[in-house]
């Protein structure tokens, strides 16, 4: 994916990161380019499939809750769908929209904008939505291959890596919705792999703030993951030699100032050219507000003891997190993430933390499951590595008999958040009832 | 044959059979061929873009991801070489949207952004030509996207009669029944529950719905909205199941309930909803606008059990 364009002779920094490399414990490679674009080929083309036979045996949400199920040009998406079919007109008409960019429409303006346009190219706003999620699902999936490369994963760990993120329940599940969150959640793999190369290449101190700052921003336009991965930058910062902890927290704490900055000014600039946000404007939850706004409500020292206690996770956010995942894959992405060495069980041990929280924020399985790139990551290098033992041990290692067995055993990881497609919706039901915000039984 | 040329043939080539195998599918689906030049034109235009796609994930894919940074490059920097291709591609994408302050600024701020990351994403993959030509492939689609006018509309329906998905059925005779069973989740809990099923529309006409749980009358009450079958903790507490069976006295074709075709996530799968005279039971739903049965369950849910 990436070449290698003049090269020049390499900077201070650039000669101390060869000297200390962050040595991860598998040893990485490339794939080769032709795989690339097979991989690349199939990757777009998995969600064309598990989308699209979901929109034959029945998308996840319309299953567990029909009566919240309404249409768009004839085909079925969720009622949410209405906030963004309301902003098209903005988008692709010269009328004057009659209110600004909500906080609902902000988190999700650059899908929401890749869909107007495809609105305004075709005229078809079901299939616009559903080519924007379709293309930010793939991406979601090739992004994660190159993030699973740069952090130690082999090829084909990586590539059964992106599989799973392809095949994961967080992508599947808001799919034929239409609230643009396929799309949204696709951006946590593809930002954390910028995030990952911004850090890991040397670069001057303050393009790398900018850089991230950039980041974040892209994040809180797609999603509201700039909360996870401001965090996660910093990890990658701390393990990265060439930076350390205390570089990484400055770095850190400039790209979250610059984001604030380009926040307000963006949100600035929306409220002068577009308007004032007048509608839908109370339907997103703001984790920061969430967050702190029960320790600004404080009044004495007890008070804020228990408000403090109130944000620490408890047991139902564990069981939240198991249940998002399934054990199965959260086993074997946990037991991949050890394998891959400090960074990544540091980015996932964080991350699982900010789920944690978040889950407690708003409880819904996609919070819980929140580091699903990582896991996902993690349980490819799960599956190659067993794949690898369990070949070694019957044909001393065959080549293809090792790909065939991880690529067998991370179907079966793929195949357990599945089964609604052979016709057993346990598992996407489940999903959804653990939504405490949506609750149907008929 | 020079090597650019060769180098891209396979991507033009599958380019090209996608776009066929895509213009194939869009014919069968019934959608008639583009009727005027400006749909022509766009077709193609489109397709010139898919090509542009196709091209820079080729290119990009001939690149080599160097994995962890052991001998990471010093990229040279790209912002400033960015600069004239963003710029000049803002310029284009802003020309059409003059006049129009809240587009322009919503398309600019989305297109400079995106494209930002395109040049960034290519230009380390496949060089700044090739990034530059996949920022003007993303300037032409937002330009072709800002000479639309698609006036308002209403794009939200809650149903519609021949839908596949969600369509409303209702009682065409004095003897028609509506039968939904929920089986609930262990012994029914020792309160009142209350089924609620959804109106197709407001009604406010003289025909009035009769129900019954698991033999007993029941009271049904009609709200704007929805219609409440109010099941008491006598007939609820212990129960494994709620047998629902409606019918309506006189009929009336305005007075509907919604129906759906996913019944996966229906505590009785297919068969939790039937209709019939009440002696025959036939599985699924008729939909009386077009005549046949459709499978398919009632929209209901059980308020009280969460």
């Amino acid at each position: 994916m990436i070449a290698t364009p003049a090269r020049r002779r390499p900077s201070g920094g650039a000669r101390a990161a060869e000297a200390h490399p962050p040595a991860p414990a598998a040893a990485a490679g490339a794939i080769p380019p032709r795989l690339t674009l097979l991989l690349v080929a199939v990757l777009m083309a998995l969600p064309l499939v598990l989308g699209g036979a979901r929109l034959l045996t029945g998308p996840w949400f319309h299953q567990y809750n029909p009566r919240e199920m309404s249409l768009v040009d004839g085909y079925p998406v969720s009622w949410e769908a209405t906030y963004y079919t309301d902003h098209l007109p903005t988008f692709a008409s010269a009328a004057r929209p009659g209110f600004g960019i909500s906080p609902v429409h902000y988190r999700t303006l650059i899908p929401l904008f890749v869909a107007a346009q495809l609105y305004a190219w075709t005229g078809h706003a079901y299939w616009s939505f559903a080519a924007t999620d379709l293309l930010f699902w793939g991406l979601a999936g090739v992004a994660t291959v190159f993030l699973a490369l740069r952090l130690g994963s082999r090829p084909w760990a990586a590539a059964l890596a992106g599989l799973l993120v392809s095949a994961s329940p967080v992508l599947i599940s808001h799919m034929w919705r239409h609230d643009l969150h396929t799309a949204d959640f696709a951006g946590l793999p593809i930002a954390l792999w910028a995030a990952t190369v911004l850090v890991d290449e040397p670069r001057p101190r303050w393009q790398l703030a900018g850089g991230l700052s950039l980041v974040l921003l892209l994040l809180s336009l797609s999603y509201q993951y700039q909360w996870l991965v401001a965090p996660l930058a910093f990890v990658l910062c701390a393990t990265q030699p060439r930076i350390g902890w205390l570089r990484g927290a400055a770095i850190t704490a400039a790209a979250v100032a610059g984001f604030l900055a380009l926040t307000a000014a963006s949100e600035a600039l929306f409220r002068v050219s577009v308007g004032d946000p007048t509608s839908w404007t109370g339907a997103t939850v703001a984790p920061s507000s969430a967050l702190l706004g029960r320790l600004a409500a404080a009044r004495s020292p007890g008070e804020v003891l228990d408000a403090a206690r109130s944000v620490l996770p408890g047991w139902q956010q564990v069981v939240a997190v198991w249940r998002a995942y399934h054990p199965v894959v959260l086993l074997a992405g946990l037991a991949g993430v050890c394998a891959l060495g400090r960074r990544t069980i540091a980015l996932t041990a964080t991350g699982t933390a900010v789920a944690l929280v978040s889950h407690l924020v708003y409880p819904a399985p996609w919070t819980a499951a929140l580091c699903y790139p990582l896991i996902a990551i993690g349980a490819g290098v799960a599956c190659a590595t067993a794949g690898r033992v369990v070949a070694t041990r019957i044909r001393s290692g065959d080549a293809r008999l090792v790909c065939a067995l991880g690529l067998a055993l991370a179907l079966l990881c793929a195949a357990v958040t599945n089964l609604d497609l052979a016709g057993v919706p346990d598992f996407s039901l489940e999903w959804w009832r653990s939504y405490t915000n949506m609750q149907s039984r008929f | 044959m020079p090597a650019t040329l060769r180098r891209s043939l396979v991507p033009l080539t599958v380019t090209g059979a996608v776009a066929l195998g895509a213009g194939q599918l869009v014919l069968v689906a019934g959608a008639s061929w583009p009727a005027t030049r400006d749909g022509a034109l766009k077709v193609l235009l489109a397709v010139l873009l898919v090509a542009v796609a196709a091209l820079t994930v080729g290119a990009l894919c001939r690149g080599r991801e160097p994995g962890p940074p052991r001998r990471a490059p010093v990229l040279p920097a790209g912002a400033l070489r960015a600069l004239p291709v963003l710029g000049v591609s803002a310029v284009a994408v802003a020309l059409p949207l003059l006049g129009q302050p809240a587009r322009l600024s919503l398309t600019l701020y989305c297109y400079l952004l995106l494209a930002g990351v395109v040049w960034w994403v290519v230009r380390r993959g496949a060089g700044a030509r090739v990034a530059a030509g996949a920022v003007c492939g993303l300037a032409a689609f937002t330009v072709v996207a800002a000479t639309a006018q698609l006036p308002s509309m209403r794009f939200i329906e809650d149903w519609r009669p021949d839908s596949p998905y969600k369509w409303a059925v209702g009682w065409p005779t004095e003897s028609w029944r509506l039968r939904h069973v929920v089986r609930l989740p262990g012994p029914g809990p020792e309160h009142a529950l209350r089924l609620r099923l959804f109106l197709a529309r407001q009604y406010d006409g003289p025909a009035r719905v009769f129900a019954t749980v698991n033999g007993h009358d029941v009271d049904v009450e009609l709200t704007p909205s929805e219609m409440h079958v109010d099941v008491p903790a006598a007939l609820v507490g212990g129960a494994s199941e709620l047998d629902l069976v409606l019918r309506q006295s006189p009929p009336d074709p305005r007075l509907r309930l919604l129906a759906t075709r996913w019944v996966e996530g229906a505590s009785r799968g297919a068969g939790a909803t039937s209709f019939g005279d009440g002696r025959r039971w036939q599985p699924g739903t008729f939909n009386d606008a077009l005549g046949r049965p459709q499978p398919g369950v009632l929209t209901l849910h059980v308020e009280g059990l969460e």
